[in-house]
């Protein structure tokens, strides 16, 4: 069981802010997402635990050990880095066995091990072959397959999949937590993408500005989700962002007015004033295109847009002055056209409030209160 | 330029637009001509042509026809075809044998000195990328192979000197007798050799630091986080990638080291007897001093052909290395 802890975290580059102040714990035996826009500090931070960059300051413990000094070799940390940095020279079988060769593994074992990864990714056909007769998605297969058969218990593999093709990301995400359990070895991975890290992760840590935006496991951190940033961040499609203010207990916002739970779950948040103008989050899946039920809000929009996504669909509506995505399966029901005027509805209960200045979420919509929705 | 620009410029080409057609005259044809795709790149490639083939290929076969006649301008005879007599007398020639090998020898000690010297500042340079006045240090370092070898051949003739030179100064400061570098047949050709290192180490060191740039950073992290061994790190990942570079640095300097005249000249002319006396150096006297036009022709076309060798030995050693690898 290995943890990894950084605290006070800094890093610059000429002056440029990488990491401000960051202060994580990852939990031993997960498979942790760093999820955040590029130049979040992502990449820095898992460059920083492997040791190929020096902290500014800080403090990086792993299982207990401060390594925040330890030259690379010295951390024991698997690492798969983003370009796929094969040694040219070597077939591909001495690609991945060499780094266990030199950590002085036995020859069975190390055949034995190559042999299960080979087996997960499927690249036996490869063996003898040089990297440059090798395709990206092969290359970066091998690039897996000689990062985590390393002697280690923890694995960083910094946005591995980039550049890949969708069936063989899909399926090296599968394999990756498959590999994963059966090492019970902690992973960092970081990605931007989405849907990549809600596929993958236990975990996930939502970076912005070289900071963690929030730690918390992927259900209740897509559910609940406790920053502005991770909202936005974490989802596909992205969430509908909506301007509010608080009247009296009850949010307006272009698209109804329904009673706000103020719960101030951060122990520095502070519920919504009367009059604050506040940012209302709605996941896509939460806006329907029904008609209302009871506990409801609804109204009707034009259709701008629809994206057909094969198993579902991306609609786009107009309405009040804004845009309102949804996401709808295919199949139930009508398939909406463009232009065509639509009923949709939505529970208030999913609405999220979060406060603009600290992007901190201070409560939540509620139905009781709530009054028919007007149209501009 | 008329300011008519009817029709659709775009489509007729930027040329044809700037100069509209409908009137016939010869400028107008002109610049038709140079809208057709067969016929531009001749016409951007003529004025590059004509330099090569009158300052090249015209010279080279003029040096290789004269090399075929016995022609001197000091003897007034006119110029006499005589085959390959001139070949045959420097085949003969044991001087020119001596220069020959002295030069070889030159040339081996030249390329491996500032070749390990070029390499060894590289490596460096390049692990000091965050050391303070580094860039100061590589400029200083350049200067030696921006300054002309005459200059540079006459300012060490001066540091040279056995009277007032600054290194017999600092040799007699520490109680030593001064030594005549030049001037004493054991100490003349290393001392030159001396000088030609200092003058060509930083472009070795140039072209070490162009492979080490070309050797990818991600390669050079796995192998730290997989604690490669230095001499792995350098046979598997920087040697694979920077060869190119670094052979084609020590190639050129062959062929240059094998030219090498004007340094010599300025600082010894060949002597102390002929203990400095490189084949080109025999050349330039040859032709310039003793106007011996045919035989040093013949002579040239000698060093010409020893050159080509040169090269294609190092073109055939590179490619049988790629050829290796992608098998």
């Amino acid at each position: 069981m290995t943890s990894v802890a950084f605290s006070g975290l800094t890093k610059s580059y000429r002056g440029t802010p990488a990491l401000d102040d960051l202060t994580l714990t990852v939990r031993a035996d997960s498979l942790t997402v760093l999820c955040g826009p590029p130049q979040s500090g992502k990449s820095v931070l898992l460059r920083l635990l492997v040791g190929l960059e020096k902290t500014d300051s800080g403090q990086i413990v792993v299982d207990g050990q401060d390594v925040t000094k330890l030259p690379p070799g010295g951390r024991r940390i698997g690492y798969v880095p983003q370009s796929f940095a094969l040694y040219p020279h070597l077939t591909v079988y001495e690609n991945i066995a060499y780094p266990m060769r030199l950590q002085g593994a036995r020859n069975a074992d190390i055949a034995a091990k190559v042999e299960r990864a080979v087996q997960l990714l499927s690249i036996g056909h490869l063996l003898k072959k040089r990297p440059d007769q090798l395709s990206g998605g092969e290359k970066q297969r091998v690039a897996i397959a000689r990062g985590l058969l390393k002697d280690a218990q923890i694995f960083v593999l910094d946005d591995p999949l980039v550049g890949l093709d969708y069936k063989l990301r899909e399926r090296l995400m599968d394999d990756l937590r498959t590999m994963r359990r059966e090492l019970g070895a902690t992973f960092l991975y970081a990605t931007s993408d989405a849907l990549e890290a809600l596929t993958m992760a236990e975990d996930i840590v939502v970076m912005d500005r070289g900071r963690v935006v929030e730690h918390a496991p992927v259900d209740r951190l897509y559910h609940e989700p406790q920053h502005l940033r991770s909202m936005e961040l974490v989802g596909f499609p992205g969430s509908n962002l909506l301007p509010g203010r608080i009247d009296a207990g009850i949010c307006v916002t272009p698209i109804g007015r329904f009673a706000v739970t103020p719960e101030a779950t951060a122990p520095d948040a502070t519920a919504p004033a009367n009059g604050a103008e506040v940012i209302v989050g709605l996941r896509p899946e939460a806006v329907e295109l029904q008609p209302a039920g009871t506990g409801q809000l609804s109204g009707q929009a034009s259709v701008s847009l629809v994206e057909d996504l094969g198993g579902e669909q991306v609609v786009y509506l107009e309405t009040g002055g804004l845009t309102l995505v949804t996401c709808l399966s295919v199949g139930r029901g009508e398939t909406p056209a463009y232009g065509q005027t639509v009923a949709y509805r939505f529970d208030p209960a999913a609405a999220v409030i979060f406060d603009p200045a600290s992007s901190r979420r201070v409560g939540c919509g509620c139905f009781e209160g709530q009054e028919k929705i007007r149209h501009a | 330029m008329q300011s008519n620009r009817s029709g659709s410029p775009a489509s007729r080409g930027l040329l044809a637009a700037m100069h509209p057609t409908g009137q016939a005259g010869l400028t107008a044809r002109f610049f038709a001509l140079l809208n057709d795709r067969r016929f531009l790149p001749l016409m951007l490639l003529t004025p590059v042509l004509v330099f090569f083939i009158i300052w090249n290929t015209i010279p080279l076969l003029w040096l290789l026809g004269l090399s075929f006649q016995k022609y001197s301008l000091t003897s007034g005879d006119d110029p006499a075809f005589t085959g390959f007599a001139n070949y045959l007398e420097i085949l003969g020639n044991s001087s020119v044998w001596q220069d020959l090998s002295r030069t070889f020898v030159w040339v081996f000690l030249s390329v491996v000195l500032q070749t390990g010297l070029g390499v060894a500042l590289g490596f460096l340079f390049w692990g000091s990328h965050k050391l303070p006045g580094r860039r100061i240090a590589l400029t200083l370092l350049f200067a030696p192979m921006v300054l002309t070898p005459v200059a540079t051949g006459t300012f060490f003739r001066l540091i040279y000197d056995p009277t007032f030179g600054i290194l017999n100064q600092v040799i007699r400061a520490i109680g030593l007798p001064s030594v005549d570098f030049l001037g004493q047949s054991s100490t003349a050709f290393w001392a030159v050799l001396a000088v030609d290192t200092w003058m060509w180490t930083p472009f070795l060191m140039l072209m070490t630091l162009a492979a080490l740039g070309s050797v990818p950073k991600a390669e050079l992290e796995a192998a730290e986080v997989d604690q490669l061994p230095w001499h792995q790190r350098l046979r598997l990942i920087i040697l694979h990638h920077g060869k190119f570079i670094l052979m084609l640095g020590v190639l050129l300097r062959t062929i240059d080291s094998f030219k090498t005249m004007d340094l010599v000249l300025q600082m010894t002319k060949g002597g102390p007897g002929s203990t400095t006396n490189l084949v080109a150096l025999t050349l330039y006297r040859q032709s310039f001093e003793s106007f011996n036009l045919g035989w040093s022709s013949a002579l040239a076309v000698i060093l010409l052909l020893i050159s080509i060798a040169f090269t294609s030995i190092f073109i055939f050693v590179l490619n049988l290395k790629r050829r290796g690898d992608a098998a």
